[in-house]
């Protein structure tokens, strides 16, 4: 697949979105290293203002905020890749054998989709929180959980799509196994479809899990998490606003980067789709 | 006429020269008809802006279009037929842009229109047929709700009014139920009905020029004949100045009075119809009337080897890399269109010394009669339905075919006939309702169970290569695929040269191996499906309309080749079309099919110079021709010729 | 045409019926996590200090003795009467609160969804006729960034804007409950901002896309104006689009209402929600769930049906014989 480098170099809105991509996985994995302190540590006064020491301030309970944002940007990436990658794993092998093998299968499988997507998802979640805690693995899976749905409808819609061609009728005649068919002729011309969505999907569950941390209903404190120390500094919004405001942009930042490079992604798979019928 | 409200409003009264103007009024029309006004372009150059710079798509066209008549505009795809007169409308396509030229109607130019005038001249003068009128009618509002919004915003309608006025127009293009049609979407009718009303929405707005843009592609042959014998009496009858652009000369020969080739951008030849394709000066021209198979007359059509440039050659005669007739001086200077006589222009330095070409194509040698074949195929009294309950159709009714060792049978029919559906049964894609397929003695099972045997020895061309190729595969993994399934008597490190080799037969540079489909051209795109089938070594190849969608020229080559490839592989064919000429001159044994069964089937020859079934007559009657489309070399004409 | 409407009524049926299918899969399964789940419902709702004549009286308002499925059935046909329980922190029916506060949602959800449209579409338009140009380009942007943060992002630039540097509005809405109406306008603004920028990327997307189809180069051929091809043949089309994402956006809209009413403490559905899963109170827990779905399943199939109203081809089968 020679062409795929080029996808996010390739325009202005991709480019910007690759950096705030970039930067914040920089943020994110090396922050710890770099932080002048722990991010539960109780190092000065509460409440400052930006100095030298502190170049964000301290927050209510006294510790550094700039610190807090090096470290908290864990959660923010970590969680929700872990769930897309499940999401992905349920939802594209169901959403494959759907749409390849139509039928009964398929109408069971869409309208499973068609149901579970229906409902509201914070409110599942918050619900569930209560008899399943709020530790990473309940996150992870109930979020992955309730994007397999949306997945298992684009899968199977790009592979019904792809199975109508006849390069899979012609794969059939040969003789070949499901599986094979699967692997060689659909997969391929789908992953453009799916990365799209996969970059779209992280969007999503970026947002959903750092609007869960904020209401208090996914990592708890004392984590530095980002959404949390937006919901933290709430209080001290006019006095100390920083406690808020830069978790807010990091989350903002992130948010828009993957959306950007999610879009670039879809521009690209257009352009490509024209010009292979422009002959 | 009928009662039209419109004459006894002095404000609607329609001047004169239009067709529904009063018997009284009609005099004058008579020499205002045969007046030279008409629409006229003028050396239009047309250039579209890209990475490197201006590329000419259209060179100094010019030609003239007379109230009355049909001029026809003749080429393959990427000639600059439709980008030249959408141009000449001043409708410049995204990314072009207008390097000289005049485009003028009775006299007055056109091109040089501010936006609100040029609005009232599409309005009211000029109109515009589409190539796809699926998709050039809104999907959103119903038939009757675009038609009467020509009416009533262009020619001032009141909202009764337009409504009776529809319904006129729907009846005078033919249009069955027209006030049904009327309540309907357009996704909701069928590409011929679609195709009526679209003209009838041309014709609307009564102007003086109507350009049709290849009208009939895409319809049946008997729907494409009606549509055309109902255009040509409207537009003689009121006067219009027509322009028709087609690929199809034999369309062409049937409709227009005057004739213009266009290739590279350029017109190459252009005069009376009959007279350029009775007497054709123009390399290309006579290149391209032998590339056009015959099913009135037993002669192979010749392919016209390489590709047309995609753009505007100005260094020298663009058609020179594929002439057979080039020079030394073809290649150093640009030909200027020339008069070798009034009205009749050619485009080749060579013309005078040349004169009338002759055709270079062969008469159909029949195989000599070897001794009895054994069957490979039978299909026997085989049944195909789709859909279930209330929407059950069935497609095959009982069909019976045999084909024989290394023979040619031609299975030919319109579409909905259930031709392509027997390909896919024989193949295993589509489990029949009953009937029973032998393939070599023994009973293939339904659905895809098959031997590997079985796998290997009947393979399938597709008709559209776009769809056949995976286009994420470079063209040595299309071919690999096959290799690797099929040919286990080639080690892995012998593999690669066959893929080589195979390219090679169908006379593609095994270079290309390593490309995508998207880098190649629609048809080297059909070769690399045709290697991909002929590598496994079948028995039988099906061919499910291979050539239908590709240029004149790449088809005859392409049958060409694939006759070549049965002969020197010693393969059977079931060559599926719906085209006559094409199987008459290819295949050894024709069925003719119709509404699932067969109608009739016989050994071409027989097939064709005498037929027996009333479907059959009316098939071959209905198949349109250019006159003169070969001299006779002995064989002898059939039918009624034109 | 007769036959279209038969199959339009049809497939609206189909969908009312898999909307309440949804609502009783998520009552059901809302109902499972509180009473079913849990080891213990008593240490859940009251705590592990809960003395044994608390956890008695408990189980005796929750009828927890009962064995699951009869208490469930018995719930929910509570809840189709209108009896949606008892709260077991007030222990005043649930009902009347309920009321009040679906009204104060409905009002901001509605309010907000009404005025994104009104706020996007225009625009939309406009950046598809211009695209490209400045306008377009800046448009774009901002509504890129608004759509891909969450919306308490959204909610605290709009604190800062409006309360801490301009001090317009109050931060809390609670003064709603009495009527005043400045308690509305940020937690209104928050997210009509969010919405728009979703229903704008559609809208702008359908509009430049659908002014690309053949059938407008028709309508420009026919010598037909600007505003008349756009609002006769482009808008059509592209409505059909417009009218999903919005249906789309209602879902994101409803997450995104349960943390504005957070952020501007207004007391809606969504705070109910929290204060009753802050409070472990299950019964009021379970009510606002059903009354949410029921919501948001009653949005989506009136989506569903004005979709199938605008496009035509939805509602009859193709007649043409396609090869």
């Amino acid at each position: 697949m020679p062409r795929w480098p080029s996808i996010a170099v390739g325009g202005m809105p991709g480019r910007v979105g690759l950096l705030l991509v970039v930067v914040a996985l920089v943020v994110t994995v090396t922050g710890p290293f770099v932080a002048p302190f722990r991010h539960t540590a109780l190092v000065g006064p509460i409440l400052q203002g930006p100095s030298v020491t502190h170049a964000l301030g301290t927050d209510q309970l006294g510790r550094d905020v700039l610190s807090r944002v090096l470290y908290g940007g864990r959660s923010v990436l970590l969680l929700p890749a872990c769930a897309v990658a499940l999401a992905f794993g349920l939802g594209g092998i169901l959403g494959l054998v759907a749409g390849y093998r139509g039928g009964r299968l398929d109408q069971l499988v869409s309208r499973g989709a068609d149901i579970l997507m229906s409902i509201p998802p914070l409110l599942l979640v918050m619900v569930l929180v209560i008899p399943l805690g709020t530790s990473d693995v309940v996150l992870i899976a109930t979020t992955g959980i309730w994007f397999a749905p949306r997945i298992v409808r684009i899968v199977r819609a790009a592979t019904a799509s792809v199975c109508t061609k006849d390069y899979v009728l012609a794969a059939r005649v040969r003789g070949e196994s499901t599986a094979s068919i699967l692997w060689h002729e659909v997969t391929p011309n789908i992953t453009g479809t799916l990365l799209a969505e996969l970059a779209l999907r992280l969007n999503y569950a970026i947002i959903f899990i750092t609007t869960l941390n904020f209401l208090g209903l996914g990592v708890q404190p004392p984590s530095s998490d980002w959404g949390l120390m937006v919901s933290e500094g709430r209080a001290f919004l006019g006095h100390r606003p920083l406690i808020s405001i830069v978790p807010a942009l990091m989350i903002g930042a992130l948010a828009i980067g993957v959306n950007l490079l999610s879009d670039q992604i879809a521009v690209y798979l257009a352009r490509n789709v024209q010009q292979s019928s422009r002959l | 006429m009928s009662s039209n409200p419109r004459d006894s409003n002095p404000a609607h009264r329609p001047p004169p020269g239009r067709a529904d103007a009063s018997p009284a009024d009609r005099h004058q029309l008579g020499d205002r008809r045969e007046s030279p006004a008409g629409f006229e372009i003028r050396e239009l150059m047309i250039a579209y802006a890209g990475a490197e710079g201006l590329t000419p798509v259209v060179g100094g066209v010019s030609l003239r279009a007379r109230s009355g008549q049909i001029t026809g505009l003749a080429g393959e795809s990427g000639s600059g037929k439709t980008t030249a007169a959408l141009s000449a409308l001043a409708y410049l396509p995204p990314g072009a842009s207008r390097l000289g030229g005049e485009a003028l109607l009775n006299g007055r130019s056109i091109l040089d229109l501010e936006r609100v005038a040029l609005r009232r001249l599409w309005a009211s003068e000029i109109s515009y047929v589409a190539q796809d009128a699926g998709t050039a009618l809104n999907p959103a509002r119903r038939i009757g709700s675009q038609l009467d919004e020509i009416l009533r915003v262009n020619r001032g309608l009141a909202r009764a009014a337009a409504r009776r006025r529809a319904v006129e127009l729907l009846e005078a293009v033919r249009l069955p139920d027209a006030a049904g049609a009327r309540r309907r979407y357009p996704h909701e009718l069928s590409g011929g009905q679609l195709q009526r009303i679209a003209i009838a929405m041309a014709l609307a707005t009564e102007p003086r020029v109507i350009i049709f843009d290849e009208p009939t592609t895409g319809l049946d042959v008997t729907t494409s004949a009606e549509v055309i014998a109902m255009l040509g009496g409207l537009i003689r009858e009121r006067g219009l100045a027509a322009i028709y652009i087609s690929h199809d000369l034999a369309l062409l020969a049937a409709i227009s009075d005057q004739l213009v080739v266009f290739y590279a951008g350029e017109v190459v030849e252009s005069g009376p119809t009959s007279d350029v394709l009775r007497a054709p000066r123009h390399p290309y021209t006579r290149a391209l009337l032998d590339a056009l198979p015959s099913a009135r007359r037993a002669l192979r059509p010749r392919g016209i080897p390489g590709l047309p440039p995609g753009r505007v050659v100005v260094e020298r005669c663009s058609f020179t890399p594929r002439c057979p007739h080039a020079e030394a001086r073809c290649r150093e200077e640009h030909p200027a269109l020339g008069a070798i006589q009034p009205g009749r222009f050619v485009r080749c330095v060579r013309a005078g010394e040349l004169g009338p070409l002759p055709s270079e194509a062969a008469p159909i040698l029949q195989p000599s009669r070897d001794r009895p074949r054994v069957p490979v195929l039978e299909v026997a009294d085989l049944v195909c339905e789709y859909g279930q309950g209330a929407g059950r159709v069935v497609a095959v009714d009982g069909v019976s075919l045999e084909v024989r060792e290394r023979q040619v049978v031609g299975l030919v029919g319109e579409s909905g006939s259930g031709k392509s559906t027997i390909g896919r049964a024989i193949t295993g894609l589509l489990v029949p309702r009953a009937g029973t397929l032998r393939w070599r003695g023994e009973v293939l099972p339904a659905g895809g169970r098959r031997t590997p045997a079985q796998h290997r020895e009947i393979q399938i061309i597709f008709q559209n290569p776009d769809s056949s190729l995976n286009p994420r595969h470079t063209v040595a993994q299309l071919i690999g695929r096959a290799v690797v399934l099929f040919r286990e008597d080639v080690p892995r490190s012998a593999q690669a040269d066959l893929i080589a080799e195979a390219l090679r037969e169908v006379q593609l540079d095994p270079a290309l191996m390593s490309r995508y489909p998207h880098q190649l051209s629609g048809g080297q795109k059909q070769r690399v499906a045709m290697a991909r089938a002929f590598v496994a070594r079948p028995r039988l190849v099906i061919c499910d309309e291979i050539i239908s969608g590709q240029d004149v020229s790449v088809q005859a080559t392409i049958l060409e080749l694939v006759r070549t490839m049965q002969r020197e592989h010693e393969t059977a064919l079931l060559f599926i079309s719906h085209d006559l000429a094409v199987v008459r001159a290819i295949a050894q044994y024709v069925y003719v099919l119709q509404g699932g069964r067969v109608q009739e089937h016989a050994a071409t020859e027989r097939l064709f110079e005498a037929p027996a079934a009333g479907y059959t007559r009316r098939l071959l009657a209905a198949v349109l021709e250019p006159a003169g489309a070969a001299q006779d070399h002995g064989a002898r004409p059939s039918g009624g010729g034109r | 045409m007769e036959l279209s409407w038969a199959r339009v009524t049809g497939t609206l049926l189909r969908r009312t019926a898999l909307a309440a299918l949804t609502v009783s899969i998520v009552s059901l399964v809302v109902f499972a996590a509180l009473n079913i789940l849990p080891a213990d419902p008593t240490t859940a709702a009251l705590g592990a200090e809960a003395t044994p004549e608390m956890r008695a009286a408990y189980r005796r308002l929750m009828n927890l003795d009962v064995p699951p499925i009869p208490r469930y059935l018995h719930w929910a046909e509570g809840m189709l009467r209108g009896d949606f329980g008892i709260s077991v922190v007030s222990r005043t029916p649930i009902g009347p609160e309920l009321a009040q506060r679906f009204a104060l949602t409905a009002i901001l959800g509605v309010g907000s969804l009404l005025l994104s449209v009104v706020l996007a579409l225009p625009l939309a338009v406009r950046s598809a006729r211009r695209a490209g140009r400045l306008i377009d380009v800046t448009v774009s942007a901002a509504a890129i960034a608004v759509s891909a943060v969450p919306e308490f992002v959204v909610a605290i630039g709009v604190i800062v804007l409006f309360v801490s540097n301009l001090r317009w509005f109050p931060v809390s809405s609670n003064g709603i409950i009495e009527g005043d109406l400045n308690a509305l306008v940020l937690p209104v603004l928050t997210l009509t901002l969010g919405a728009a920028a979703y229903v704008f990327r559609h809208a702008r997307v359908s509009v430049v896309e659908t002014m690309s189809a053949p059938y407008v180069r028709t309508a420009v051929l026919n010598g037909f104006s600007p505003a008349r091809i756009l609002w006769c043949h482009v808008m059509p089309n592209a409505a059909v689009v417009v009218v999903n994402a919005v249906a789309l956006n209602a879902i994101t809209l409803l997450s995104g209402v349960i943390v504005v009413e957070n952020v501007f403490g207004y007391p809606g559905l969504g705070q109910l929600l929290v204060q009753a899963l802050v409070a472990n109170d299950f019964p009021k827990i379970e009510a606002v769930a059903v009354v949410t779905t029921t919501l948001l399943v009653v949005v989506n199939l009136l989506a569903d049906g004005s979709v199938l109203l605008l496009d035509p081809r939805l509602r009859t089968q193709g007649a043409g014989a396609r090869r």
